[in-house]
């Protein structure tokens, strides 16, 4: 029996009663809402696979993204201009992805059964040592060629860096205006070539593989499936999905926050993937995009919302982190008792 | 699918790594008795709240990753008694006297949520902190207090981010029959307060209960073949831990002189679990002086890598280093935990 | 005939344990071989060798030498074994729960859409579904499945069908050279089990070779070329199967029951006809093992055991009493109506219930010696303590003394961690636990497995002083019927989740070997 999911239902009406409250145009809200499919999409469509494959919420998703942050500093810091700076970094960021994603997921395979606790302690590592690398490694044991990276002190990278090499050049691409709606249409189709890479991925035997592995990890083992190399798989196209997904980002912004800009691209990708219905088992494509837009509707629309209500912006900024944060924890719950329940039945 | 071994303890990395730190710092001509004294400053700080870790490890309920919970019913505690005016070290005592109702009542809720998503703990208590946390957020916003010292003086309204305890309790217990020895001050009122807690806590392991959430811990087959209510333990055990840890943030804001409102109990968890993991409880049972060792050593190298950071130019460095070493020392001790368990 | 596997001698230990020692045996092309043993005589272990089972691997792999097909193997990996040609039709399925039968049977084997994939550059390798359904339902058909949902998770099937697809998945297999099959007919009715057997006799026909697990002894002699009896590890005997009986292979696998000992016991039984302790109807499952309306009565001050072929549900009672996994039924003590898992009522009719698992069940391996023999008298009777809750350690001191003395526990010291000591010491704090709580009624399970010989006797001595002494009522568990024999007054011989018959210990042996093969006479 497929229960129905009240998550979307819930995050459409606070939505719409955050809306009537705010003030803002559906116009503005909606090309908000365009520009967030476009910077969000990847990273949410990286939680995917994992959670096919029984691995949970992917909450190291945010390497993949300080691995996109490397490559376009890398390209920065080279000087290397234009599209082929753009592909400099995805390609560098998808090379340090890859690593790092089969890294993690060989690590998994150790934690098995507290992957989700395990990949949020892989973040704050991960943001270590990119850290250590960024704020003390560049300048000093790390050559820069790029002096104006650098902070004044001679040693690490600046807070912010600004992409103006590559602001604009592939996001404007294609841009079609249907009154007042801007629909950039390349990096719609890009958004989309993502998606269906995702989807025919689940359509192979290696999809079939994460599915089974998802299913009941030990009947998969003894029906001939190496469940640890599929899991490690899992964990390399999340990771690599992820930093594709930040590369987009990053671009669209037009600079980057290198020390925190990738910060909560993990919680905000979850949450939005479970506001579209998905739970820690089961995830699609369609939950990840309907998730995207009711998650980031709210959240354009809750600060004005709340300075209207309460005369008091932050208020609308914490409600959208609590919910970002509530919807996981109940998520976790909910599904964890779901599965105990199963396995008491099971028994 | 063949087993690997994890190489021998992180601590043995750490210590040597505290070694060449220390070789360093003496190089720089930094005074041991100012050391020392960091030190003392540092146990004062964290050590309840490592402590606090215990109970809910001993029962089986898993390292507290929900230590925010306690820590917001602390704050609660701070800014109540704070607004109707506590002062010095009354202030203090009734600071923590009042987070305990908010601690107690937070964790039996907390407790039985635990006892719902059993095996799964870690990362359901993770996010049930994370989520009151930033539901607190709203609270300090809109609740009403009117002290003039906790309020934003002008522009937004509710408490501020940080509330300075001067006037108020600010070093209370640490100036309490403090006296030095030299250079070096020592903190007798602090000491005694923590030794009281440390010594409570090892005279409830020798009581029945005590002994029963020992054993819930340890075998939970065990314990409930042999009369053992492992849902009730558990939950005692989540209260205490969750006492404890509000009680360990009275004592973390009265050393700092600040009670830190808003987000910044969220990452409150991770340095104290790796502070008790670095202690050596890779065990099923944890006991006080793995908390204690854990806390120097945790706090040693912290201490010593910011003279070393800041020779370097790069004073970031001593907290990239502490993020480094919770979350690696956190990992390590995951993995080790599965491969006792025979999950691998 | 071309022999297909060849096993000489093979050994396997578990840390000191020998689960199989020198076991040789070899396999014909197109022959179907019957294994049999008791519980523990390492039926399981020869098994996770030959599918594969990264157990053997990680607890230190095995000695000797394995041929397939002239090549010598050594699988560390189930998909190693598939590769090798071994199928194996696990007895709790190896189907993955949320997918369909055909997806289960194709799982690995997928057919994929050869002209759509190709796309220039890049090959995406997509699935079939339909060419894979149809692969499927003609497996299934040929095995007489037909019209079953092939849309729905296998889950939603009942269990019969379950394992006629877990039975097409491991043969839906171009290499197959040696199927496994591991009591495949537990679930199945008795028609069913004569069309799976079927099956079985028409792949041995194709020229694969067959191990068949079961613990029905005429399935085994009906379907079976040879018949191999495990006992303890030891390669017992093999049976050509026209030239023996049902008899014959039960008398095998319970081993010599001939040097009875003579038992010196006085019966303190009440005879009250068992009324003290009942079970009605009792019903659970675990493990591939279940309890079938499950009813037990038992009599004051007796002591009674319960034995029978291995996975009769008897390792089921104690856990199902005690709330470790869900049943149904009715217990009652001495009149009072106790709902399963409901221990502080067990405790508070006297009732303690020690677990077959020493060290995973019934001690605090961390702890020590004197906390592992009082915590039960004080977690229940609140022994020890004072009213301050504190624990009186002086008294605990002197009592534990006593009992280290008296039933010889070998130790450095009290403090000493209990899991430091010998598994024979380790079962004598569990039995100085026991006798410090002063049970009315004891459940114990396996009280003499892996424990050497003096120990074991002292163990068996101890039990008869405690019913003797204390008029305790003891319930054991045990596959050593020749131990069971010595010491009980009855004798409950459990076949398919329930009691085939209660014997007294006088009785000859055929009517033991009978009711264990569950054989009416």
């Amino acid at each position: 029996m497929r229960k129905f999911n009240p998550a979307p239902l819930f995050f459409a009406l606070l939505s719409i009663i955050a809306f009537y409250y705010s003030d803002m145009s559906l116009l503005f809200v909606t090309n908000e809402v365009i520009i967030r499919i476009i910077r969000d999409s990847l990273l949410v469509f990286a939680l995917i696979i994992p959670v096919t494959a029984g691995m949970g919420l992917n909450f190291s998703i945010i390497i993949g993204a300080m691995a996109a942050q490397a490559g376009w500093i890398f390209m920065l810091d080279l000087q290397v201009p234009g599209i082929r700076g753009i592909a400099g970094a995805a390609l560098s960021g998808i090379f340090i992805s890859f690593i790092c994603g089969y890294i993690i997921g060989s690590y998994l395979n150790r934690v098995k059964g507290r992957e989700m606790i395990a990949t949020i302690i892989i973040g704050i590592l991960g943001a270590g040592i990119y850290q250590f690398i960024f704020l003390v490694g560049y300048g000093t044991f790390i050559p820069a060629h790029n002096s104006e990276l650098l902070l004044s002190r001679g040693a690490g990278i600046r807070d912010m860096v600004d992409l103006a090499p590559y602001r604009n050049i592939i996001d404007r691409l294609w841009l079609v205006d249907i009154s007042g709606i801007q629909l950039p249409l390349f990096m719609f189709s890009i958004v989309a070539a993502a998606a269906l890479a995702v989807k025919l991925i689940l359509l192979t035997p290696a999809g079939q593989r994460f599915r089974a592995a998802g299913s009941d990890r030990v009947a998969a083992e003894l029906s001939g499936i190496n469940t640890d190399r599929t899991r490690i798989q899992a964990m390399i196209i999340s990771t690599v999905l992820a930093c594709l997904g930040q590369i987009i980002f990053l671009q669209n912004i037009g600079m980057v926050n290198v020390y925190t800009a990738h910060m909560n691209s993990d919680i905000f990708s979850c949450a939005a993937l479970l506001a579209g219905g998905a739970t820690i088992k089961e995830a699609k494509i369609r939950h990840a995009l309907l998730g995207i837009v009711l998650f980031h509707s709210l959240y354009i629309v809750t600060p004005q919302a709340g300075q209207n209500i309460f005369s008091n912006a932050v208020l609308g900024e914490y409600f959208r982190s609590f919910i970002a944060y509530g919807s996981i924890a109940i998520a976790l719950i909910i599904n964890i008792r779901h599965e105990r329940e199963k396995q008491g039945r099971l028994q | 699918m063949i087993k690997k071994y994890l190489p021998p303890l992180p601590q043995v990395i750490i210590i040597v790594f505290i070694i060449i730190l220390l070789g360093l710092a003496i190089k720089i001509d930094i005074p041991a008795s100012s050391l020392i004294n960091d030190l003392f400053i540092r146990l004062i700080l964290n050590c309840v709240l490592v402590i606090s870790l215990i109970p809910m490890v001993n029962s089986g309920a898993g390292l507290n990753f929900g230590l925010p919970i306690g820590a917001v019913a602390g704050l609660l505690g701070m800014v109540i008694t704070a607004q109707f005016g506590g002062k010095g070290l009354t202030g203090f005592l009734l600071s923590i006297a009042v987070s305990i109702p908010f601690a107690a009542a937070s964790g039996t809720v907390y407790g039985h949520m635990l006892n719902r998503v059993k095996g799964r703990e870690e990362i359901a208590a993770t996010f049930t902190g994370f989520s009151i946390v930033s539901i607190m957020c709203l609270f300090w916003v809109v609740a009403p207090f009117t002290h003039p010292q906790m309020i934003w003086v002008l522009g937004g309204s509710g408490l501020r981010n940080t509330i300075g305890l001067r006037g108020f309790w600010e070093k209370s217990l640490y100036n309490l029959m403090q006296f030095k020895a030299g250079d070096i001050i020592i903190p007798a009122g602090s000491l005694l307060f923590i030794g009281i807690i440390i010594i409570s806590l090892y005279f409830f392991s020798r009581t029945r209960t005590g002994m029963m959430m020992n054993a819930a811990g340890e075998n939970e087959s065990f314990a409930r073949i042999n009369g053992v209510n492992i849902e009730k333990i558990r939950k005692l055990s989540v209260i205490m831990s969750t006492v404890l840890a509000s009680a360990g943030t009275c004592i973390y804001a009265q050393q700092y002189g600040f009670i830190e409102l808003y987000s910044a109990p969220l990452m409150a968890a991770f340095p104290a679990i790796s502070a008790l993991l670095l202690g050596g409880s890779s065990g099923k049972r944890v006991f006080l002086r793995h908390a204690i060792l854990g806390v120097i050593l945790y706090q040693s190298l912290y201490l010593l890598s910011l003279p070393v950071a800041n020779i370097l130019l790069v004073p970031e460095m001593a907290e990239i280093i502490r993020m480094i070493v919770t979350s690696f020392i956190i990992l390590y001790a995951l993995a080790k935990k599965s491969e006792e368990r025979g999950d691998v | 005939m071309e022999n297909i596997l060849e096993i000489s001698d093979l050994s396997k230990k578990f840390r000191s344990n020998y689960a199989l020692k020198n076991i040789s045996l070899s396999l014909g092309r197109g022959e179907i071989l019957g294994l049999v043993g008791a519980n523990g005589s390492g039926k399981t272990t020869l098994m996770n060798i030959l599918a594969g089972n990264p157990v053997i691997a990680d607890t230190g792999g095995f000695t000797g030498e394995i041929k397939l097909g002239g090549r010598i193997i050594s699988p560390a990996a189930p998909s190693d074994s598939l590769k090798l040609g071994i199928g194996m039709v696990y007895q709790e399925f190896a189907l993955i729960p949320s997918f369909t039968a055909p997806e289960n049977i194709m799982l690995g084997k997928e057919n994929l859409i050869s002209p759509v994939a190709s796309l220039p550059g890049l090959r995406i390798p997509l699935i079939d579904h339909k060419k894979n359904i149809h692969k499927a339902e003609s497996i299934l058909s040929s095995l007489g499945v037909n019209g079953i949902n092939i849309h729905v998770p296998v889950t939603e099937f009942n269990v019969s069908t379950r394992q006629f697809v877990e039975f097409a998945r491991v043969i839906n297999s171009d290499t197959l050279k040696l199927l496994i099959l591991d009591e495949p007919t537990a679930v199945l009715g008795r028609d069913e089990s004569i069309r799976l057997m079927d099956e079985v006799r028409k792949m041995a026909d194709k020229g694969i070779s067959v191990i068949f697990i079961s613990h029905r002894l005429e399935e085994i002699l009906s379907l079976c070329h040879r018949i191999a009896v495990l006992r303890d590890g030891i390669l017992e005997s093999v049976f050509t199967a026209s030239e023996t009986s049902a008899e014959d292979i039960a008398r095998c696998m319970l081993g010599s029951i001939h040097a009875r000992a003579i038992k010196t016991h006085n019966h303190t039984s009440s005879g009250d006809s068992g009324n003290y302790f009942r079970i009605k109807n009792m019903n659970s499952g675990s493990g591939g093992e279940s309890l079938r309306n499950f009813s037990l009565n038992v009599s004051k001050g007796e002591i009674i055991g319960i034995t029978g072929q291995s996975g009769q549900g008897q390792m089921l009672l104690g856990k199902s009493l005690m709330g470790l996994i869900p049943s149904d039924g009715e217990i009652s003590i001495d009149g009072e109506k106790i709902q399963p898992g409901d221990t502080a009522s067990l405790f508070r009719s006297g009732f303690y219930y020690i677990p077959e698992e020493r060290r995973r069940d019934g001690l605090l391996p961390e702890h020590s010696i004197a906390d592992n023999i009082t915590f039960t008298k004080i977690s229940t009777k609140r022994a020890f303590t004072s009213r301050t809750g504190l624990l009186n350690f002086k008294s605990i001191n002197e009592t534990v003394l006593k009992y280290t003395d008296e039933l010889d526990i070998k130790c450095a010291g009290i403090k000493q961690k209990v899991c430091e000591l010998s598994g024979g010491n380790q079962q004598k704090v569990i039995l100085a636990r026991a006798l410090l709580l002063k049970p009315e009624i004891m459940m114990i399970f396996e009280p003499t497995r892996g424990i050497d010989i003096g120990a074991k006797e002292m163990i068996l001595n101890m039990l008869l002083e405690m019913n003797r002494e204390m008029q305790t009522t003891i319930i054991i568990v045990s596959s050593e019927l020749e131990e069971l024999l010595r010491v009980c007054d009855r004798i409950a011989v459990l076949y398919e989740g329930s009691i085939f018959s209660v014997l007294t210990p006088e009785l000859p042996e055929e009517k033991f070997i009978h009711a264990f093969a569950g054989r009416a006479i």
